[in-house]
């Protein structure tokens, strides 16, 4: 054992030695741990915000009691409090508003009553004088609270107002309190709030009569019950803890993909490490053999190849957490932007590095270089100083081993095949368990392909072109134990760019038809908010009017987007006048014929999107149970279809059998179908200037426009996906660079060996150019039916539990040329350094070793 | 290698495992927040309130509502309350109204605008258990949450507690908690009387610092008393205070001790006696005798004598007074009054004193006994700038 530290100094002098060799190494494991972070970190701080966000809105109410579809009529919050049904309650009314002062940011105005609202907050502290100075918001309207830190950050003060804008209509607030708190979490969640009389946000926010929520502590469970019995039809009382859950599941799946996505890239970097371990046992053979021989103990060479993975894992991770964190700090906003676009408006923004993420980045990168080792490094110890010198052993050894590759690698197909589509795996790891066994199948067929073709392709190739590109193909035939390893690998890494790029495309092209066929009107009109493009804003009634009254209209619908309570909690609800819904709307199930889905609508049955029936795995005649202020209602559904605006899914209602149940009359959209012959541009125009002084800033849109803006978010939605993709073929490239490299710089002696019996430079260029050409080309090959299997599995297993989306599969071609391009430029340009190399090789100098 | 060294590197990452797993769940915890106000809440001064100035006219259930013209207001409910047994319960029900701005105007649709803030304190004396139970609860008087309706009679409430006016001279009382409950019928025997110059009881020298002040000093009372799950049937009397002005005390003027005593004779009599910052007694402490007929006769400051027996010490060391010898020499008069317990003081939002006491002694020469109430303010905190 004393000789270990001796053996374990050998492989740090081999590591500095092979100075290029272990360079791209550490690269790769660098982008592999950089990405697994950068994701994780970005996850780990919007999960963060999110929860800041909602914390700051639930405080620490251990129930709410929710308006399904409508508000809490206020004079029920009276009876309950008069009645002693409710003990610890506290009324809410609370609007996102963007406010000039802070940049346009998003914030939450908080309405409350000070004197009930005071035990639910950490933010009050505690003290009488507290509470006696909160009270003087009540009796000031207009008035309100806002963290210190933000008014320092924007150089606001006591006294000074700020301007903000709600669902298009401008308001005042004027600061009377700056709140300070030391715990940095309540300091993040104060950020994004202003906290105001609830009177001042009832008229701020056109609420008079009603509340939003009843925040409740509860620590009876009886309590609860006997709440619920007093609950007016279309209220639901919930526990937080469940609300949040709600929220939590929403991002979940999101999340999760993103996650697994960054392991892909892991997984990427793992199998290159694989590869350069691989070689670096193969090209030291004799010296291990010559270990051996000088008594060292196959354990001793096995731990001596795991420690120098151990110190490029630790190098790379170091470097790969650094960069990972940098990454990370960018990425936040992106995925924060993308929540806020499809699930939830978040008001924190900055958050702190999560050390969590870090030490899992950290572990899982050194973990994974050593266990990808282990193989090359069990190989290294099965060589004895007898069998060292003979490469043609190792090499009928792999060939021998290939039929078993064979099978194991239909194994891996029934396995994954049986993970993908049981009813038994729904959970979305197994699908990216079952990918990752479909990739490793792939490579053991690339190598296999390799073993069938190439002694054919080297015969055609020696008759149509000539002996030196003959002999290329024959010469990665004979070093098959490399080429094989190195071809599949990169094949790995091309192929996972494919599978990704080609799920982008195929959705994105889903998106833009079904834009086309969804968006029937020429034009529309909504309220800015929060959320990019499903408004929530009512449009002001006079306005409503006034659209109406513009000439030349063919048709025009309102729309009205709703929250409403389900069985299975919040549902959005469409309530539409459009009788020609039918007609704009791909089905994927329906009970009827297209021309009496309107006839079934107006008798009271609805559609839902396909997200939601895949979320709660709803069929077409099932029914749905909705809260309504009529009490619940069963509606039945009459159909199921696309749509791609959210990953919630919605119900669509006419508006006659809306207003049965709701009193509401309220619209958020407007739809319009020009006469014939006018000009959209024209008409936009017209109706900007006719709206555009009264009082509630509008988004006039033509159909071109909202279908751009759509496809902006959407962009904006798979930015990182990306950027994931673009740092998975940075990494392959990578890879090809390094495979290829060793490869020639280990066959220099061969090389100097054909120099000498005569090869001129030209054509050992081409014999090198040949062989590198050709490992690229048949790594990106391979990679074509590899990639558009991953993102088959992309697209009709995981989308589609992720996000309940079903997206059309798109082939393209572009795509699949890239991956190609990718594969055989990365690995001419490898071959550059080498060549270089061997233009200066004199003969003599190699062989003066044999 | 050394199997013990791969053993230590496994313990190792375990730990740091469980670290991670550990850290996770860290709990969160909470510094105190602070908030800084904008100091522009008008002062007393400036503030735009009506005083007590000049005597005016009462009416009828209207002037039992709200004044809310005034800064504060109070209604004060107490009674001495006995089982059939003979076991003695005290209660306290008062709605305190307090005006946060007087230059309001209810420009705004909300129904939760409002400059009204209502108080009330709830508590009861189980002389028997030798107990003090004390609740309080706030809220705007908005939104159907607290105030008062006179329409076509009177009631005051905040959230579930409450008085409301069934008939000429009858009144319910409800107020609970998980602790507590009292459920009480008062019928209004002798009707209201006024205090001071008819009803505007002047506590100090300056314009204004006065209030105007009634009672209803004899209010027949049966229901139900709950502690716990336990429940009384009670009978007895209760006694209501209601007063309300703005600058009520004086500026050297730091509390007030204050008595209503009911004896079996039918007679009632109401004494405060304001004390000053340098210890001494006001001039503007003043009584009313209410006599079997409802005839009332007011007694000055130098009509009456409070004399302090005995003392009592609360856990934190605030002294109160604890038992009295009240003389009214001119009418014969010398009561001794004993509380019924020691310990009732009122720790609440502000903190005072006010608890069931027993009365012995002679009125007009013949010897009566009864029960009443006695409150004594400013010994914890001065009540100058609360009321």
């Amino acid at each position: 054992m004393k000789s270990v530290p001796l053996l374990l100094k050998f492989s740090v002098r081999h590591l500095i030695r092979q100075g290029w060799q272990t360079i791209l190494l550490i690269i790769g494991i660098l982008l592999g741990v950089a990405v697994v972070i950068a994701i994780d970190y970005a996850n780990e701080s919007s999960k963060k915000a999110i929860s800041l966000s909602s914390q700051s809105i639930t405080g620490k109410a251990t129930h709410q009691i929710l308006a399904s579809g409508s508000g809490i009529p206020e004079a029920f919050f009276a009876e309950m409090m008069r009645t002693s049904v409710f003990k610890e309650a506290s009324p809410i009314i609370e609007g996102f508003v963007n406010v000039i002062e802070f940049d346009q940011q998003a914030i939450l105005i908080l309405g409350i009553d000070p004197l009930l609202d005071f035990p639910f907050r950490q933010y009050y502290g505690s003290g009488d004088n507290q509470l006696s100075q909160l009270v003087a918001i009540i009796s000031e309207p207009n008035s309100g609270i806002i963290a210190k830190d933000l008014a320092e950050e924007y150089n606001l003060s006591l006294g000074d107002e700020i301007n903000y804008v709600f669902e298009g209509k401008p308001g005042k607030i004027k600061i009377v309190g700056l709140i300070a708190s030391e715990e940095p979490i309540v300091k993040e969640s104060l950020k994004g709030l202003i906290i105001a009389d609830i009177s001042t946000a009832q008229t701020a926010f056109n609420k008079i009569g009603y509340l939003d929520r009843i925040e409740l502590i509860i620590d009876d469970p009886n309590q609860e019950k006997v709440i619920k019995n007093k609950l007016l039809p279309g209220l639901v009382i919930r526990a937080t803890s469940e609300q949040n859950t709600q929220l939590n599941n929403m991002v979940a799946a999101f999340q999760l993909n993103l996650t697994a996505l960054s392991l892909l890239a892991l997984v990427v970097g793992g199998f290159l490490i694989y590869n350069t371990m691989t070689f670096s046992v193969i090209q030291r053979r004799e010296l291990i053999g010559l270990y051996r021989s000088l008594g060292f103990y196959r354990s001793e060479i096995f731990f001596m190849i795991i420690f120098e993975a151990l110190v490029i894992g630790i190098i790379g991770t170091f470097l790969g957490v650094l960069v990972g964190i940098f990454l990370g700090s960018e990425t936040v906003n992106l995925i924060l932007q993308t929540i806020n676009d499809l699930y939830y408006v978040t008001t924190v923004k900055s958050v702190s590095i999560p050390v969590a993420s870090v030490i899992k980045g950290t572990l899982l990168g050194i973990f994974a270089t050593v266990f990808v080792s282990i193989p090359p490094a069990l190989e290294a110890t099965q060589v004895t100083p007898r069998t060292a010198k003979i490469r043609s052993g190792y090499e009928e050894k792999v060939k021998r081993n290939l039929l078993y590759l064979a099978i194991l690698a239909i194994i891996l197909f029934i396995v994954s095949y049986y993970l993908l589509f049981s009813p038994y795996f729904q959970n979305l790891w197994w699908a990216f368990g079952a990918t990752l066994l479909v990739v490793i199948g792939f490579s053991i067929f690339a190598a296999l392909g390799l073993f069938f073709i190439l002694p054919g392709l080297s015969r055609k190739l020696k008759k149509y072109f000539g002996l030196i590109p003959g002999m290329a193909a024959r010469e990665l035939y004979r070093s098959l134990s490399r080429t094989a390893v190195a071809v599949s690998s990169l094949m790995v890494a091309v192929s996972v760019t494919i599978g990704m790029a080609m799920m982008i495309n195929s959705f994105r092209y889903t998106v833009s038809v079904w834009l086309q066929e969804t968006l029937a009107g020429d034009i529309y009109i909504s309220v800015p908010n929060q959320f990019s493009n499903r408004s929530s804003a009512f449009i002001d009634e006079e306005i409503v009017k006034n659209v109406f009254g513009y000439p030349d209209i063919d048709k025009i619908d309102t729309l009205l987007t709703i929250n409403g309570i389900s069985s299975f909690g919040d549902l959005q609800i469409n309530v539409i006048t459009n009788d020609e819904i039918a007609y704009e709307r791909i089905f994927t199930k329906t009970v009827s014929p297209i021309e009496e889905i309107w006839e079934n609508l107006e008798s009271g049955q609805i559609l839902i999107a396909e997200p939601l029936a895949n979320r709660f795995d709803l069929g077409v005649n099932q029914m749905l149970a909705l809260e309504t202020p009529a009490g619940k209602i069963n509606f039945k559904i009459v159909g199921i279809f696309s749509d791609y605006t959210s990953s919630q899914g919605y119900i669509m209602m006419t508006r006659s059998v809306f207003e049965k149940f709701w009193d509401n009359q309220a619209v958020t959209a407007i739809s319009i179908n020009l006469a014939p012959d006018k000009d959209v541009n024209i008409a936009v125009r017209e109706l900007k200037s006719r709206l555009s002084q009264k009082g509630q800033e509008l988004l006039i849109r033509s159909n071109q426009s909202l279908r751009e803006d759509v496809l902006v978010v959407f962009d904006r939605t798979f930015a990182i996906t990306n950027a994931l993709r673009f740092i998975a073929t940075l990494v392959s490239f990578i890879g090809i660079l390094s495979a290829t490299l060793i490869i020639l710089l280990d066959r220099k002696r061969e090389f100097g060996m054909l120099k000498a019996i005569g090869f001129r430079q030209k054509e050992l260029n081409q014999l090198v150019l040949t062989e590198t050409g050709l490992m690229g080309f048949f790594a990106g090959i391979f990679a074509i039916p590899t990639g558009i299997v991953i993102s088959l599995i992309l697209v009709y297993v995981i989308n589609l539990r992720s996000f309940g989306w079903t997206i059309q599969f798109y082939l393209d071609f572009w795509t699949i040329i890239q991956g190609v391009i990718i594969a055989m430029l990365a690995a001419f340009t490898a071959s550059i350094y080498p060549l270089r190399k061997l233009n200066k090789l004199k003969p003599i100098m190699v062989m003066r070793d044999e | 290698m050394n199997k013990k060294i791969i053993y230590f590197g496994c313990l190792i990452l375990f730990a740091v495992l469980i670290f991670i797993l550990v850290r996770g769940n860290e709990p969160v915890q909470l510094n105190e927040s602070e908030i800084l106000f904008l100091d522009d809440q008008e002062s007393l001064e400036n503030a735009d309130y009506k005083k007590a100035i000049e005597v005016r006219g009462f009416d009828f259930p209207g002037d039992l509502g709200a004044h809310p013209e005034y800064l504060t207001e109070w209604w004060y409910y107490t009674g001495n309350l006995l089982t059939e047994d003979g076991r003695h319960f005290g209660y306290q029900l008062t709605f305190f109204r307090r005006a946060i701005s007087s230059k309001f105007e209810a420009s705004s649709a909300s129904s939760w605008t409002s400059n009204q803030v209502y108080l009330a304190h709830f508590a009861i004396t189980d002389t028997s258990s030798n107990q003090h139970y004390v609740f309080d609860q706030i809220s705007r008087g908005a939104a159907g949450l607290a105030g008062t309706s006179i329409d076509p009679l009177f009631s005051i409430w905040l959230k579930d507690w409450e008085v409301v006016q069934l008939e000429d001279n009858l009144f319910q009382m409800k107020a609970k908690n998980e602790k507590i409950e009292i459920d009480l019928l008062l019928t209004d025997i002798k009707g209201i009387s006024l205090h001071g110059n008819q009803g505007l009881s002047q506590k100090g020298a300056e314009a204004g610092n006065a209030s105007y002040y009634f009672s209803q000093t004899r209010l027949m009372t049966s229901g139900m008393i709950r502690i716990d799950d336990e429940k009384f049937e009670v009978n007895g009397f209760s006694w209501m205070d209601h007063e309300f002005g703005t600058s009520t005390l004086g500026v050297e003027q730091i509390g007030w001790d204050w008595f209503s005593i009911q004896l079996n004779n039918e007679t009632e009599i109401m004494l405060f006696q304001i004390r000053e910052n340098d210890g001494s007694i006001s001039q503007f402490s003043s009584g009313t005798v209410i006599y079997r007929d409802g005839i009332t006769e007011n007694l000055e400051m130098s009509d009456f004598n409070i004399e302090v027996l005995n003392t009592w010490q609360s856990s934190d060391r605030i002294t109160y007074p604890g038992k009295w010898k009240v003389t009214v020499d001119k009418l014969d008069i010398a009561l001794e009054i004993i509380p019924l317990i020691e310990d009732q003081e009122m720790n609440l939002f502000f903190r005072y004193w006010e608890g069931a006491v027993q009365i012995n002694g002679i009125f007009e020469g013949k010897e009566v006994s009864g029960y009443g109430f006695v409150e004594l303010t400013g010994y914890a905190q001065s009540m100058q700038g609360v009321f």
